[in-house]
């Protein structure tokens, strides 16, 4: 059977409750019996006192004890109400049995019967083993009787509470988890009010951070695939309009129409790349082999392919890197985001300007500039170079080149190296890209 | 012959598209930069505008807003921006019609011989 939290809470509470009522009826009934018990054993004593008195008296009149000698009628009437004779033995002076029950034992307490202070007799009696007479039995079936019904009273009382406790409860919880299954339903912009400072206010409080996450992360997906399918429109609009040209003989079917479209086609395909590589940094430090790296050896394999492009737009090279920097990196994913750094500076320095790459100790790390001469980057865009598809006005042709993902894989790389990036103003009059590795 | 003009940052798509409308008998006239497309417009008086809406410069929102400021010459907008909001603004704007990248350029042509067929002032051009 499938219970319910709120019926669970509820019978602990009552179960709680009832044994609590348990056992102050056991000890309610424990303290009534002996308080009763002692109770009667005092009115016994006290009308003892007075049967001791009459039976003085008698044996003063007749002189000594044989006129009661086997006479149990006589010993009944001599003790009255409420003395239960056939507890009762009454014995010489010697301790002879005169008469009444014969086998009252050891246990059984003596009383002296007294003569103008001379010893003359005993009175001996059983103690008080259990209730008797019909008055005192029924007064004790009251008793149990009130004790039960108080019992039940006080059981219906706790299922009551009980039910009102777990309700107000689990009140909190069940708000978390109808927002959950909510939230599970695919509404992000579900959020539960927080109650309470306990641990209930923190899972609603965790729960409301959870959703927000989820809305961002959603949001931020979405965004990126409106801008993956808007810039993938560009280049599949040229393709399509060079094509619809060459069939309807707007253009001529010749050699260099099919290398325009041809680069189109390049273009789409580096796209393709370049959202692959960013996905693959995304995957973050799971997928990356990180061994211990000479940073200078990698940024000379970077920068070595670009010594002919540099050249033929008179870009002048400066590399000032100290040896021996050691980092735990995935040399290959490095010297991609290196290469990014490089293509940009390629791409957007004037010709006839500088690029110069340093590398140096940096405390326990590494830091290595990227700097190259005009043009600057406006510093109100600099914050936003490293987001994906953004281009800094004027460089946002497509004729220059990228889509805008470039220094995107940058932060992803460096940053799944636990480094930081930063972008700021070159003394070179141009960009600076700082990276730090730890 | 009417005139057009092409602003679209992209010159290969602006050469094509120009190509396209020469061939339908027009005369097109291109621009890269958003800064320069109202300048050239008040000097030349284009019959009609094929506007891309992110252009370097000035976005072509922003050219369109202004440019309704003083003409209502017929606006094409051009974009990579599809959804519903993005059309709804760009319309809103006061662009006469709205086409998504990818386009096909047959279509642009048909819709800008349409655009140029109807008569600006309209009842009053019978008179």
């Amino acid at each position: 059977m499938k219970l319910g939290i709120t019926l669970k809470l509820f019978l602990a509470i009552l179960a709680a409750s009832a044994v609590a009522a348990a056992a102050m009826a056991v000890a309610t009934r424990f303290s009534f019996q002996s308080g009763f018990f002692g109770y009667l054993s005092h009115v016994e004593s006290q009308s003892l006192e007075s049967f001791a008195a009459r039976l003085g008296d008698e044996y003063r009149r007749n002189g000594d004890w044989s006129f009661l000698q086997g006479d149990y009628g006589r010993l009944r009437s001599l003790a009255a109400a409420p003395q239960p004779v056939q507890r009762l033995a009454l014995l010489d002076a010697d301790k002879r049995t005169v008469v009444g029950n014969p086998d009252l034992g050891d246990e059984a307490s003596m009383r002296p019967v007294l003569v103008d202070d001379r010893v003359v007799g005993w009175i001996a009696r059983s103690p008080l083993r259990r209730i008797s007479t019909a008055a005192d039995q029924s007064f004790e079936r009251e008793q149990l009787r009130a004790a039960w019904i108080i019992a039940a009273f006080a059981l219906a009382l706790a299922a009551a509470v009980a039910l009102v406790l777990a309700r107000i409860f689990l009140q909190p919880l069940k708000r978390v988890a109808d927002a959950t299954h909510r939230l599970a339903a695919g509404d992000y912009a579900t959020r539960v009010a927080i109650g309470s400072r306990d641990e209930l206010g923190r899972l609603a409080e965790d729960f409301n951070r959870l959703a927000e996450a989820l809305q961002r992360n959603e949001e931020l997906r979405r965004r990126f695939m409106a801008d993956v399918s808007h810039e993938l429109r560009t280049p599949i609009a040229v393709l399509r309009a060079g094509l619809e040209a060459l069939e309807d003989g707007v253009r001529p079917l010749t050699r260099e129409s099919v290398a325009s479209l041809h680069g189109e086609v390049a273009a789409l395909g580096k796209l393709v790349e370049d959202l692959y590589q960013l996905a693959l940094a995304d995957v973050g430090a799971l997928a990356y082999r990180k061994e211990p790296v000479e940073v200078a050896e990698v940024l000379e394999q970077a920068t070595e392919p670009f010594a002919p492009r540099f050249a033929e737009r008179g870009l002048a090279m400066q590399k000032q890197f100290t040896p021996g920097l050691k980092v735990m990196a995935d040399a290959d994913r490095l010297a991609q985001a290196f290469r990014n750094l490089l293509e940009n500076s390629a791409r957007y320095t004037d010709a006839g300007g500088k690029v110069r790459v340093t590398a140096r100790r940096n405390g326990s790390g590494v830091k290595i500039d990227f700097e190259d001469s005009a043009p600057g980057v406006p510093a109100d865009t600099l914050p936003h170079l490293f987001e994906r598809f953004y281009r800094v006005e004027g460089s946002r042709s497509r004729a220059n080149g990228g889509a805008g993902l470039g220094l995107a894989i940058v932060r992803s790389v460096v940053e799944a190296h636990g480094g930081a990036i930063e972008a700021g103003a070159s003394s070179l009059g141009g960009l600076r890209v700082t990276i730090s590795l730890p | 012959m009417s005139k057009v003009l092409i602003v679209e940052d992209e010159p290969k798509l602006a050469s094509l598209v120009a190509d396209y409308l020469k061939a339908a008998g027009y005369e097109a006239h291109c621009i890269e930069n958003g800064l320069d497309a109202v300048p050239w417009i008040k000097n030349n008086q284009p019959d009609l505008i094929v506007l891309d809406l992110m252009l370097p410069g000035r976005s072509g929102l922003e050219i369109c807003k202004e440019l309704r400021t003083f003409s209502d010459l017929p606006i094409i907008m051009v974009t990579a921006r599809v959804e519903e909001v993005d059309r709804l603004i760009g319309l809103e704007a006061g662009a006469d019609d709205y086409l998504c990248k990818p386009f096909s350029v047959r279509e642009l042509v048909a819709r800008v011989k349409a655009l140029l067929r109807r008569p600006r002032t309209g009842i009053s051009s019978k008179n």
